[in-house]
């Protein structure tokens, strides 16, 4: 195949190239104002006769930036000139065809013969018509028009084409004649052609073509008709469009091309777009009703969407969905009785439809409907419902929620708890504050966490009474609650202040660690000497509460506290506790050398009493970024119980490593090898493998 | 040299006068799970989907319609008989049947009367001809980004979807995720005050040496590929790799513009139009096979007065993404990563019913489904694709002019600027054109 093609090519060269080099006569200079520019260009040129597709492209690059560089100055005459004569020589394909494509962008008229040449030459037409098709002028369409009458099979397509493109009217008759050529192909494109030209006489032959035409000419030139009429209707002229679209709506016409008729007829409808419409709504041809309801959004008028609503209840379901959708779209609420009345319909999915659509155009008025739906119905409608809830628009919607708020029945309370959170109404704060000591557990619940949306940090010492007085789940959701609260205190004004005043004057133990537990996750450094104490208190169960806070601590600070608990304290749970805190700090992010971590993991690991602790610290161990926490690790790849642990540390460690800088010692290279050579888990040994192989 | 004979006219004629001669499969039926209670959908309910390039994207996309009880894949086509046969085993195992087609030639799917939705995943300078020939069938389309190759053939798909009432779905799935949708509302809504800059990261693009001219695979038809683009000899670039050439595609710029400057574009309601200048500049390989610029920075700047600059991640503070910049901060969004803003506080915003909610889509093909039934507007709808991938197909010829472009978002015509302006389109190769 390659051989061939460079055989044709050769030939193509020799003959082609060849006749045109003896025609030539020996070009004048044609600027004088800059010969060394045109000699250096011309040496450059010379370099690339012999370009072929798989060869380097330094040189055509250069030639490129002396034509960017040339660009609107008077050199580039010349220079054209030059390129002119390029595509006359016996240069290859492949430097022609990035000749002509330098010409599309830079030539002009003055290129037009050389290229003209080509354009009846099957083989060479396209990458002229390439250049030819972008060059602005009169020049370029003649040379076109006059190479259409004696081009053949593709390059006379391609030259269709380009006329179309070119939008050029001295083509019309020439194409005209050719939408009743023998070859389809030919007559397709130029009725495609015809209909890219703004031109009376254009739009009459592609007119008279569709009536008679078959197959393929007759689809081009419906259409070609189509495009005559979007360009009309884009001009003002929508009376001569609405000719064209209601000739393209008649029955008989392809289904695609009615439908886009009829959207054209809506839109050069003017003062008769409603009626227009509601006629396609009335239509038997679903597609007709369908296109008619997608182009109300476009149209938007009032009364048009007043007529296509009123229709709502003559259409089938499907459509009643679909158009309940599009009246939503339209954002008028002129539309929203019918779209009220639909969220009764018979049919679940318009029921659905339209309790979204209230969502969009509803209003105060829509609260009880939506809450009720809420309350009482499951699945899609009820979710429907939901978010039509959460999306209402209005002033006055918010305070309606309030006012239903404390006497509504526990289903509704608990969607419009919902709703407070859900639509941000920050003033639902005090009546949050009391339903969140309702007597139904799920209306306290979803409060607490709208508390937590909503609440600030004012709100703050009212949350804490509410966490003191609860129990149970209660309880635990308020401490979640009191702690996002409390981060929205600024870092420098005290986000533990109001924890630690209610401290003192709270007596009753439980109480007392689920204030210490929020102590911990608040984490304000303020309050590390109270959990401190709390470590040494005579309670175990405050004990208890203190590990825990501080285990949960965000930074290392209380490290040291807990690794003392975990080595001094007589309490097993509270060894085993401390030390599991003291490995996740250990594990937090931090500025401190790598030596301390390494020494905190191998305090842990001198503490762990079994082998479930163990694998705790190798595994804390391996989010360590050192070589000296690898070895750590590694000590106990022999480790039939920690082996597994192990290997997966050293991986993990080694690959952050790698990741970091790509350089693998020789002593890492044993650790991996050491991890391939004795595990049985696929995984990691691919992983390690990957590994070896990255590293360099 | 390239054989002109080599495109089967034949098919080309049969399947044209097939397309819109067929019956038009408007989903008449509502199905219940679109916007009932049930989910169970009929299998003659089933909207049927045609998928015309099954690579890598390609593929992906079909088993996104697979994954839909109320699609139905019914042909597959590309050009690579091996990537046909492997797509129709996967539709064929998912559905325990052989029922599954193939096809070499997309018009023959297009020509298929029974088929509802065009799902086309191909090479960029394919983009605009089976798009707008699917749209004058009456078939639904699902199309990948970038909308097309040039601005003048992603106009002319935006004017057929328009002109035949198509509903359309570019693959931009980022505006069906979570955390783009919150970052533009926040935006939107003036979180981070005035936007006066936003930046848009995209990936760094990459370069290769030349390539000897090689035999075609066999199964592949290389004529096919090549389509409207210039004739050149195969050179073992065929699947994937054709993103680095320039016929064929921007490159990395092209390509994420439909994903980075579309979500640019959606925080800042500028879907519906463009810059008004464009200026760039591109590190271009010096040799090789590919030649779109695998370095490059544009910098644009919109009619309110805003700055949009592109560039690949390397040359951007926060690397790949969308970053604005207002007067009262900045927020940084992009994939798998949280939404990052100065202040902090920002991000845990709640956006109120009386403010502005963009449009939510949850799962991006589904989206697409919903609208094909109910023909509404999708999430990306072709005019939405267009003018995001606008500034990056103004920036391609603003490197490579050198020039700094004056740009009418109205007539979309670069001002001033006779050379420029000749690259809003490229010439196609004979016999393909825009309509046929």
């Amino acid at each position: 195949m390659n051989r061939l093609l460079k055989i044709i090519a050769v030939i193509t060269v020799i003959f082609y190239g060849g006749c045109k080099t003896m025609k030539e006569k020996v070009p004048a200079p044609a600027s004088a104002a800059a010969p060394a520019a045109k000699d250096a260009f011309g040496e450059q040129l010379s370099k690339i006769k012999a370009y072929d597709f798989d060869k380097s492209r330094v040189d055509l690059i250069k030639v490129s930036d002396m034509i960017r560089e040339a660009s609107g100055k008077p050199e580039m005459k010349a220079m054209e000139k030059q390129l002119d004569d390029f595509l006359k020589s016996d240069a290859s394909y492949a430097a022609k065809d990035f000749v002509c494509r330098e010409l599309s962008v830079a030539g002009t008229e003055a290129s037009v013969p050389a290229l003209a040449s080509m354009l009846t030459d099957e083989k060479v037409s396209d990458i002229a018509r390439y250049a030819l098709e972008r060059i602005p002028g009169p020049a370029v369409d003649d040379a076109l028009r006059n190479a259409l009458r004696k081009a053949k099979g593709n390059a006379k397509i391609g030259i269709i084409n380009t006329l179309g493109v070119r939008g050029d009217k001295k083509a019309v008759d020439a194409l005209a004649k050719l939408t009743n050529d023998a070859n389809e192909t030919v007559a397709v494109a130029a009725v495609a052609a015809l209909g890219r030209i703004d031109d009376r006489m254009a739009t009459i032959a592609i007119a008279m073509v569709k009536d008679k035409a078959t197959g393929a000419t007759k689809t081009a030139a419906l259409d070609a008709y189509l495009r005559c009429a979007d360009r009309l209707a884009a001009k003002g002229q929508k009376d001569a469009a609405g000719a064209i679209y209601k000739q393209l709506y008649a029955a008989g016409e392809p289904m695609p091309i009615r439908v886009a008729a009829a959207r054209g007829m809506i839109e050069t409808a003017g003062d008769k777009t409603a009626e227009v419409i509601v006629e396609m709504l009335k239509s038997t041809d679903k597609p007709i009703q369908t296109v008619a309801i997608a182009t109300l959004k476009d149209v938007a008028k009032t009364d048009v969407i007043k007529a296509a609503a009123e229709q709502l209840v003559n259409l089938e379901a499907a459509q009643q969905a679909q158009l309940v959708c599009a009246l939503a779209d339209c954002g008028d609420k002129v539309a929203l009785p019918t779209v009220l009345a639909a969220t009764k319909n018979s049919h679940d999915y318009v029921r659905v439809a339209a309790l979204r659509a209230v969502g969009t155009l509803g209003d105060v008025s829509a609260v009880d409907m939506l809450v009720e739906t809420v309350a009482s119905r499951g699945g899609e409608e009820q979710k429907a419902a939901q978010e039509s809830l959460y999306r209402l628009r209005g002033p006055d919607v918010d305070d309606e929620i309030l006012k239903k708020l404390p006497d509504a029945e526990p289903k509704a309370k608990v969607e419009l708890v919902r709703s407070c959170e859900q639509r941000n109404i920050k003033i639902a704060v005090p009546v949050l504050m009391k339903t969140a000591k309702d007597a139904d557990a799920k209306v306290r619940i979803e409060s607490i966490k709208a508390l937590r949306a909503l609440a600030g940090p004012q709100d703050i010492s009212a949350l804490i009474e509410l966490q003191l007085a609860a129990a149970g789940n209660d309880r635990g959701e308020l401490e979640k609650t009191v702690v996002v609260v409390a981060h929205k205190t600024p870092e420098d004004k005290g986000q533990s202040q109001a924890v630690l005043a209610a401290l003192p004057s709270t007596e009753d133990v439980e109480a007392k660690c689920s204030l210490l537990s929020v102590l911990g996750k608040i984490g304000d450094e303020a309050a590390l000497p109270v959990l401190r104490d709390a470590l040494g208190d005579k309670e175990d169960k405050i004990k208890d509460a203190a590990v825990r806070a501080l285990s949960d601590w965000p930074t290392a600070a209380p490290a040291a506290d807990l690794l003392k608990v975990a080595q001094t304290s007589e309490n097993q749970v509270h060894k085993t506790l401390a030390l599991r805190g003291y490995v996740r700090l250990a594990g937090l992010k931090s500025n401190r050398p790598a030596e301390e971590t390494m020494k905190m993991y191998k305090d842990a690991m001198s503490l762990a009493a079994d082998v479930s602790e163990k694998k705790m610290v190798l595994s804390g161990l391996g989010s360590t970024d050192s070589f000296e926490a690898m070895e750590m690790a590694s000590s106990y790849l022999d480790d039939k119980e920690l082996k597994d642990e192990a290997e997966a540390a050293v991986v993990k460690i080694a690959e952050e490593r790698v990741k970091n800088s790509p350089r693998v010692s020789a002593q890492t290279r044993d650790i991996l090898q050491k991890v391939i050579d004795g595990t049985t888990n696929d995984s990691v040994r691919e992983q390690a493998q990957k590994l070896l192989k990255q590293g360099k | 040299m390239p054989d002109n004979n080599k495109v089967n006219r034949r098919g080309f004629l049969r399947t044209a006068a097939g397309a819109a001669a067929g019956a038009m499969a408007i989903p008449y039926i509502v199905p219940s799970s679109v916007f009932g209670a049930d989910g169970g959908v009929a299998p003659s309910n089933r909207l049927h989907v045609g998928v015309i390039g099954v690579g890598g994207q390609g593929t992906w996309d079909m088993r996104g319609f697979l994954d839909k009880s109320e699609a139905l894949v019914v042909a597959v086509c590309d050009i690579d008989v091996k990537r046909q046969k492997a797509a129709k085993a996967e539709a064929d195992l998912k559905y325990g049947n052989n029922d599954c087609k193939t096809y070499l030639d997309f018009r023959d799917v297009i020509g298929r009367s029974d088929i509802d939705i065009i799902a086309t995943a191909i090479p960029d300078h394919w983009h605009s001809i089976p798009a707008i020939m699917a749209a004058e069938a009456g078939k639904d389309i699902h199309g990948q980004k970038p909308l097309a190759r040039t601005i003048k053939e992603g106009r002319a798909i935006c004017d057929a979807v328009k002109r035949y009432g198509r509903i359309w779905q570019t693959g931009s799935w980022q505006r069906s995720v979570a955390n783009f949708r919150r970052a533009c509302e926040l935006v939107r809504n003036g979180r981070i005050g005035k936007v006066h800059t936003v930046e848009v990261g995209l990936p760094t693009g990459s370069t290769r040496g030349n390539e000897s001219i090689k035999p075609v695979p066999e199964g592949v038809d290389w004529d096919m590929w090549l389509g409207p683009a210039p004739w050149v000899p195969f050179r073992g670039v065929l699947h994937w790799d054709w993103r680095w050439i320039m016929d064929y595609s921007g490159g990395q710029m092209t390509d994420w513009a439909g994903h980075h400057i579309d979500i640019a574009h959606w925080a800042l309601d500028l879907e519906h139009t463009g810059p008004v200048e464009i200026e760039g500049h591109g590190t271009y390989p010096k040799d090789g096979i590919f030649n779109v610029p695998y370095e490059y920075k544009v910098t644009t700047k919109y009619a309110n007065g805003m700055t949009m600059i592109i560039a690949n991640d390397r040359q951007l503070p926060h690397g790949m993404g969308t970053c604005w910049y207002g007067d009262m901060g900045w927020l940084h969004v992009t994939r798998d990563e949280p939404i990052h803003a100065n202040p902090k506080s920002v991000v845990d915003e709640v956006i109120g019913p009386n403010e502005i909610h963009l449009y939510e889509s949850k799962d991006h093909h589904q989206n697409f489904l919903d609208c094909v039934k109910s023909r509404r507007e999708t999430i990306t709808p072709a005019e939405v694709a267009h003018r995001s991938l606008t500034p990056a197909l103004l920036g391609e010829i603003a490197m490579l002019t050198g020039r700094k472009l004056k740009w009418d978002p109205e007539k979309e015509v670069i001002v001033g600027d006779d050379e420029a302006n000749r690259m809003l389109s490229r010439p196609m190769r004979s016999p393909w054109h825009l309509y046929m």
